[in-house]
């Protein structure tokens, strides 16, 4: 398959490694429960492509920030100019999950109610250990900066994040 | 006692001001005859009205225009021939009046005495109706409030109730309510002040040598204070008025020598910096450099700025499509298929893998390839950039250096050019200051000066007066007029001023003894039905009065005004209509097609004025017989014309925004 054009942040494979990261880091909270489902992989998502935002959300809330912020992630054009439709592309993350469940990356449970939560399997963190780059690794950092907003509920940080994507 | 020097008292008014704010209004009056003439609706009343206020009276009739362009109002007058200026507040008929006893011209040479508006309210100097008393000499008296009665109370009488036979207002002319007949208590009042004015009064002989022992005491307090004050003045080597009076002018010849020599200091520094251009405009020129420098400086920091934006984009594409290539090596390429966990629905890769875009390993490198390239030129622009902006701040320090030196240069130059001028300068200020404080100085002394020679003229006054009120006690003495005496005289006036008038019928003018109203053909003036007859009559009367005064030491100070003096004659406004029978004017002939009788009023007055320097009659009316405005030219003191045709003012206030 060949394109004209490459735009790096939408290539299947960096999708997948930002997810992976998010469920690597994020699957369970501390009494070992599932927390993510479709809306907040989306909303996590859309942080780890700005992780200014995420920095600045943690600073306005005095939470612990548990990453150093890099020049290039804050002055990138990306960053400066964030797009509010990335917190809503479900479809798409509705379709990456799909593609890690078919690799068995991931796992979905259930709950009594009918909730579905995605969780990563010991392959799924296994292939992920076995990627050796920068953005990688740095992905699986800075996922590990959504601790103290894990069970927070989506419709709150959206309310959080939204102020920052208007003040742009 | 037929002759040109009247006994009684003399009130002529010299000028009316109506200091306003965006100007002041002026009408000034004569002795003799003064008219004022001109179209309804033009202020002609208001001038009798602000003069009879500055008289005392306790409300002032203001219309619109008043009430928006003036201030207070002053009215120049002479008072048994001594000139005073009475200044009141137009808004404020509470407010305290100030007497200064010069014109208005001097008025600042003095300080005013100050009166209180009526007898509820005194002032620092007393009340008003007592100041225009004296100055007129009239003695103050108490009058009966019900003559009949031996245990009567007795009331002050004010120099306003006198003042009620010398105004004839556009209401009373011709008024069957004249002098308020239908207001018993008030034409009593009327009634023991017509006795009093001509002496009638029982007690008149005994009030007279009790005003004169009063005023002779005045005069002898006014002499010690006047040699006290003189001897304090003469110790404390105050300066007379005429050295005060050489040295203000002197003063003020050197301020304008010293006005000249600053105008020239001025225009000799002006021309000695002007050497100095060059250098400023270098300065100048140094400025628009580093302005330049700095905008482009910040154009370059920007231009560094996006750049390094695309350089860190370049950066995490790099770490991107490297990422993308490293899963494509660990990632099965092998097509795969599960059942949903949750819908058993079958999902198949290859289905999914459409909807992303998935770049081959090649291509990747290649794209990686180009991004290196564009990163490494988007490096080296970020540094030239840099380099350019170190350069750009090193020449902005060095202009920065530069333009000090060449301010401090400027200044020092400046300062050594305009030093000497401005010291000079400053000199020639504090010396003009210091003169302008010696002036002042003067001028407050002289005000003291001026109040001593104030208090010698009232002593001087005072004993004219004196010797006035002795002549008029030695003929009362010798002679007591009698109401009979009086009222025929008047009485007699009247038949003679009728008979010039040419009025129908006149027969049997008398003016009774009790009320002092006339009568003409056994008719009570108020019984008169003809509005045309009671003016001539009303007026004939007034004029009448003066006459008497004029001829018989009264005290009615000489002086009339009277509003619309055509009322009833042809000259009548639709309001005052139905208090006259028109079928009974024309049968007196008095018609606006025949002016015959209202020419001659003109002509009577006019001959009663001739040549006398002690009487004045105002006059106000829509306008004068066609037939006589020649003879009467030199008596028109203001005519107005609501057109402002031919040149006239368009009214009192003439400067009303809106009138072009």
């Amino acid at each position: 398959m060949s394109h004209i054009f490459i735009h790096p942040d939408t290539e299947l494979n960096v999708q997948l490694i930002r997810v992976l990261s998010i469920l690597d880091k994020m699957s369970f909270n501390r009494n070992n429960s599932p927390v993510l489902h479709l809306e907040k992989i989306a909303v996590f998502d859309f942080l780890l492509r700005h992780p200014g935002i995420l920095f600045g959300l943690l600073k306005k809330t005095d939470k612990k920030v548990s990453f150093i912020l890099e020049d290039f992630e804050l002055n990138a054009i990306g960053s400066l100019y964030p797009s509010r439709d990335g917190l809503y592309q479900y479809e798409d993350h509705r379709k990456l999950l799909q593609l890690l469940l078919i690799h068995g990356f991931t796992n979905v449970r259930v709950t009594q109610t009918g909730e579905l939560f995605y969780v990563i399997t010991d392959q799924g963190r296994g292939f992920l250990d076995q990627i050796d780059s920068k953005f990688a690794f740095r992905q699986r950092e800075l996922a590990s900066g959504f601790a103290p907003i894990q069970s927070q509920t989506t419709k709150n940080l959206l309310a959080q994040i939204i102020p920052f994507i208007n003040g742009k | 006692m037929e002759n040109n020097i009247s006994s009684s008292p003399k009130l002529i008014i010299n000028n009316l001001t109506l200091v306003g704010i965006r100007k002041n209004y002026s009408v000034s009056f004569h002795t003799g005859l003064n008219i004022i003439h001109g179209d309804s609706d033009t202020g002609k009343s208001s001038i009798l009205n602000l003069i009879d206020y500055c008289l005392g009276a306790s409300v002032l009739d203001r219309y619109d225009e008043i009430n928006t362009a003036g201030r207070y109002c002053l009215l120049e007058l002479s008072l048994n021939d001594k000139v005073y200026t009475v200044k009141r507040d137009i808004f404020d008929t509470k407010k305290m009046i100030d007497v200064y006893q010069s014109s208005i011209a001097e008025m600042d040479m003095i300080f005013p005495l100050q009166y209180g508006p009526n007898y509820q309210k005194q002032g620092e100097h007393g009340y008003i109706s007592d100041f225009f008393l004296d100055a007129l000499n009239i003695p103050r008296v108490e009058v009966k409030v019900a003559p009949s009665k031996m245990n009567s109370a007795m009331s002050r009488l004010s120099f306003r109730d006198i003042l009620k036979y010398c105004y004839l207002n556009q209401d009373d002319t011709g008024s069957k309510g004249l002098l308020d007949h239908d207001n018993f208590s008030r034409a009593i009042r009327h009634q023991e002040t017509f006795k009093f004015m001509h002496n009638l009064l029982d007690e008149a002989i005994s009030q007279l040598n009790a005003y004169i022992s009063e005023r002779s005491n005045e005069r002898s307090s006014l002499n010690s204070r006047y040699n006290t004050i003189s001897s304090f003045l003469r110790e404390t080597q105050l300066r007379t008025a005429e050295q005060l009076d050489a040295e203000k002018k002197e003063l003020g010849e050197k301020i304008a020598l010293i006005n000249q020599d600053i105008e020239g200091i001025n225009r000799e520094m002006m021309t000695n910096t002007a050497t100095h251009n060059q250098l400023r405009s270098r300065v100048d020129q140094i400025v628009r450099e580093i302005f330049a420098k700095r905008r482009e400086r910040d154009n370059m920091q920007l231009q560094m700025q996006q750049n390094i934006l695309l350089k860190n984009e370049y950066q995490q594409d790099i770490d991107k499509l490297l990422t993308s290539k490293a899963v494509q090596a660990h990632l099965s390429r092998e097509q795969q298929h599960v059942d949903c966990p949750v819908c058993s629905n079958p999902l198949k890769m290859e289905d999914i893998q459409t909807v992303f875009q998935e770049s081959s390993s090649a291509y990747i490198d290649i794209e990686v390839k180009s991004i290196r390239g564009r990163f490494k030129d988007v490096s080296n622009l970020i540094d030239e950039y840099r380099n350019g902006i170190v350069i750009i701040r090193q020449e902005i320090f060095e202009l920065s250096a530069s333009l000090d030196e060449a301010r401090v240069l400027l200044d020092n130059r400046t300062k050594e050019t305009i030093s000497p001028y401005l010291s000079q300068r400053d000199g020639f200020l504090t010396l003009k200051t210091r003169m302008l404080e010696s002036i002042e100085s003067i001028d407050q002394t002289l005000k003291i000066r001026n109040q001593l020679k104030q208090i010698a003229s009232n002593v001087a006054k005072l004993e004219i007066e004196l010797e006035q009120l002795g002549i008029r006690l030695e003929e009362l003495q010798a002679k007591t007029p009698t109401p009979e005496e009086v009222t025929n005289n008047i009485a007699d006036y009247l038949a003679e001023f009728l008979r010039f008038v040419r009025m129908n019928n006149v027969t049997r003018v008398s003016v009774d003894m009790r009320s002092f109203l006339p009568s003409v053909r056994n008719t009570d003036y108020w019984r008169l039905t003809s509005g045309g007859v009671r003016t001539l009559v009303s007026v004939g009367y007034f004029v009448s009065l003066l006459k008497n005064s004029i001829y018989h030491a009264t005290n009615h100070p000489n002086f009339l005004m009277i509003d619309t003096i055509g009322k009833y004659l042809g000259k009548t406004k639709a309001g005052y209509l139905d208090q006259t029978n028109e079928s009974d004017d024309r049968l007196e002939g008095i018609t606006a097609s025949d002016p015959t009788k209202y020419i001659n009023m003109y002509r009577y007055i006019l001959n009663l004025c001739k040549d006398r320097e002690d009487v004045q009659i105002i006059i106000v009316d829509n306008d004068i017989p066609t037939a006589i405005e020649t003879d009467f030219k030199s008596n028109v003191v203001r005519e107005f014309d609501a057109q402002g045709k031919g040149g006239l003012l368009r009214g009192f206030i003439d400067d009303v925004p809106g009138l072009t």
